[in-house]
């Protein structure tokens, strides 16, 4: 790969201890810790882990929304905290976002026409009349018709709604787009159109996409490249194909299992491990095979190509591993 | 059906309407719906979201809305009719025979009461247990859902609990009067996947354990793999198939659950370049519909699907689907 489009570098996000409301002093929260993550021009990429992963927290910090405690977000190379004025506004048209709920994402009081040109108005270049045309063109794009633009958002169901959150993000010519849960909160017969429209999108106007994701279905049918999330740290991140087929960390594996469980055609039980949350989500806590090696995480190690791997265990076995290629090679 | 069979129904669902009349327009949003739920079965009622699976549920278990009317057919509990029932007869049905899971385990529990009030609170109204034996009976429940060390946890609030170990001390206060019929509204709808496997691993091994006929109501073809002995499914009010899930899965008759079963993904196949999707959208509860609700989504539309609704056809024992295709 060539330059990152969009790169988070190292980044950490601890959330300050919250006071209100609470008897006990509770310690800040360190909801992600060291993690670099990067998305190249017209790459799609995949955040995949539970909730309390630090998934999330990590798209906002890409997105600008929220500011790392330390680390640094580029865009095309830039330090996006320098960002002011006219840089940050292009910088917002650029990397555009989809979150989970259209039903709270889309303005009631707005039509349909007014949300998808909204970011619109931010470009100084186009007519009323460009706009107009922007809108109709989008909405074809979607797959909705275009009298739909002086409708309201309580006029929709679930996946048009969504469609036009899309819409909205694809409004302005951005070259990124971080989807956050896009087709979670759908029914089953929509959430396959939501999906392969993206895909669509994706092939005709080549948009990366950060797309984050409990359900690896999703995840693998629209990505090219994964970073499992646990804890906070990114554990293990590769090709999707490679990760998918050679899974190594056992946080990855849980997850997959979990999903094969549900996969109708391998009714088998898993051996989940028990999952209370953790008060500080910090490294392998939950994991069923952690032993006294895995307190914290250590850094991630190269196991194949492009496959990235962090942890304690597989990390001491892979170098044992390595010892003995080249003697095997050698016969 | 032989004597055994008969005595092992728990439940049986005969030909249910229930009309919604509002404002809006008046519509029967459930149509002669019919199902059967026998002592240790896991039945999956499948649908999309307005298809009518959680007015079916509500309308078994006697709190449907206001607006909704049961306008013919019958719901019998071990042979017993429970249309009609007074609120005083239904207040010991629910909780003691019938127990319901609902979605969202944060809404289900009582933020100002511990959890030890609300697993026990059951038994103390239907068994009349009191004291050290209504302690150890709570302590046995959520032992039995997998709470560790239940006896310390018996005084804590709801918030001091995960979503996971929410949904177990629901599941706890479920089969706390030991129901002969467990209604789970899509139990683990709020829950991440790795904790909703363990959940369903659980509930499980409790029916095992009881033997309670569950009525699972789900969106997930996924779930209904892992969890359903049968299944039915429903679309716009209407049960559109049912059958042995096994059959189903392998042999879905149905244009609606062949496509419903096509698009669970199969995470070890290669990728598809496009999903298996169903064009259109379900119909709104106040929309004029085709004789054949599925109509206009459906690919094998033959003219008589628009004007003569669709007979139930037997496809092998115990298999219906409501479709002219298999006419």
């Amino acid at each position: 790969m060539s330059a990152d489009l969009l790169a988070g570098e190292r980044l950490v996000k601890i959330f300050p201890a919250g006071r209100r409301f609470s008897v006990r002093r509770r310690q800040p929260v360190r909801a992600v810790s060291d993690v670099s993550v990067a998305v190249g021009p017209e790459e799609a990429v995949g955040l995949v882990g539970e909730s309390g992963s630090g998934k999330t927290t990590t798209a906002r910090m890409l997105l600008g929304l929220v500011e790392p405690t330390e680390g640094v977000v580029r865009y095309e190379g830039d330090d996006i905290a320098g960002l002011k004025g006219e840089g940050w506004r292009v910088y917002r048209a650029h990397v555009q976002s989809v979150f989970q709920d259209p039903w709270s994402s889309l303005n009631p009081k707005r039509t349909i026409g007014a949300s998808i040109a909204e970011p619109l108005t931010r470009l100084p270049s186009l007519s009323k009349q460009d706009r107009v045309d922007r809108v109709g063109d989008l909405l074809e794009l979607v797959g909705l018709r275009t009298n739909l633009r002086s409708q309201y958002p309580h006029e929709l169901s679930g996946g048009m709604r969504q469609r036009v959150s899309i819409a909205r993000a694809l409004a302005p010519w951005p070259s990124c787009i971080v989807l956050d849960e896009p087709v979670s909160a759908l029914d089953v017969s929509i959430k396959a159109q939501v999906m392969n429209l993206l895909k669509e999108i994706q092939e005709k106007v080549h948009t990366a996409y950060v797309l984050i994701a409990h359900d690896l279905g999703t995840v693998r049918f629209l990505t090219d490249r994964i970073f499992v999330m646990s804890g906070g740290h990114v554990v293990e991140h590769g090709d999707t194909a490679v990760i998918f087929r050679d899974p190594l960390h056992p946080s990855t594996k849980t997850l997959l299992a979990a999903s094969r469980a549900k996969s109708i055609r391998h009714s088998r039980p898993t051996d989940a491990a028990d999952h209370a949350r953790p008060a500080e989500p910090d490294g392998c806590v939950r994991c069923a095979t952690a032993g006294q090696e895995c307190d914290g995480v250590g850094g991630l190690i190269e196991v194949g190509p492009g496959h990235f791997l962090a942890c304690a265990r597989l990390g001491v076995r892979t170098e044992s591993t390595d010892d003995q290629t080249p003697s095997s090679s050698k016969m | 059906m032989t004597a055994a069979e008969a005595h092992d129904l728990v439940l049986r669902v005969t030909d249910l309407t229930v009309r919604i009349e509002t404002r809006e327009g008046a519509a029967d949003a459930l149509d002669s719906v019919s199902l059967e739920v026998h002592a240790g079965e896991v039945l999956a009622l499948v649908g999309e979201s307005g298809s009518g699976k959680s007015l079916a549920a509500l309308s078994i278990i006697g709190l449907h809305p206001r607006v909704a009317t049961i306008t013919g057919g019958d719901i019998e509990l071990h042979g017993r009719s429970l249309v009609g029932l007074t609120s005083r007869q239904w207040s010991s049905v629910r909780g003691a025979e019938i127990a319901m899971i609902l979605q969202d385990p944060l809404t289900a529990l009582n933020p100002v009461l511990t959890i030890g009030e609300q697993v026990g609170e059951g038994t103390r109204l239907h068994d009349g247990l009191r004291g050290q034996r209504l302690r150890n009976r709570v302590l046995e429940l959520l032992d039995s859902v997998q709470i560790p060390q239940p006896a310390e946890r018996i005084g804590d609030f709801p918030h001091q609990f995960s979503g996971g170990m929410r949904q177990r001390v629901v599941g706890a206060i479920g089969i706390a009067c030991n129901p002969s019929l467990l209604i789970a509204d899509e139990p683990t709808t709020s829950l991440d996947v790795t904790i909703e496997d363990a959940y369903l691993d659980l509930l499980k091994a409790l029916q095992e354990e009881t033997g309670v006929g569950i009525l699972f109501i789900t969106h997930d073809f996924g779930i209904v793999g892992r969890m359903a002995d049968r299944v039915a499914v429903m679309y716009s009010g209407r049960i559109v198939e049912t059958g042995p899930a096994d059959r189903i899965i392998a042999w879905p008759a149905h244009p609606y659950t062949e496509a419903l079963v096509a698009s669970v993904p199969d995470l070890d196949a290669p990728v598809p370049d496009r999903l298996v999707s169903i064009d259109g959208a379900p119909p709104g509860l106040f929309e004029e519909k085709p004789a054949c609700h599925f109509a206009p989504r459906c690919p094998y539309v033959m003219d008589r699907c628009w004007s003569e609704t669709p007979p139930d056809v037997l496809i092998e024992p115990g298999h219906v689907s409501k479709c002219w295709k298999h006419a």
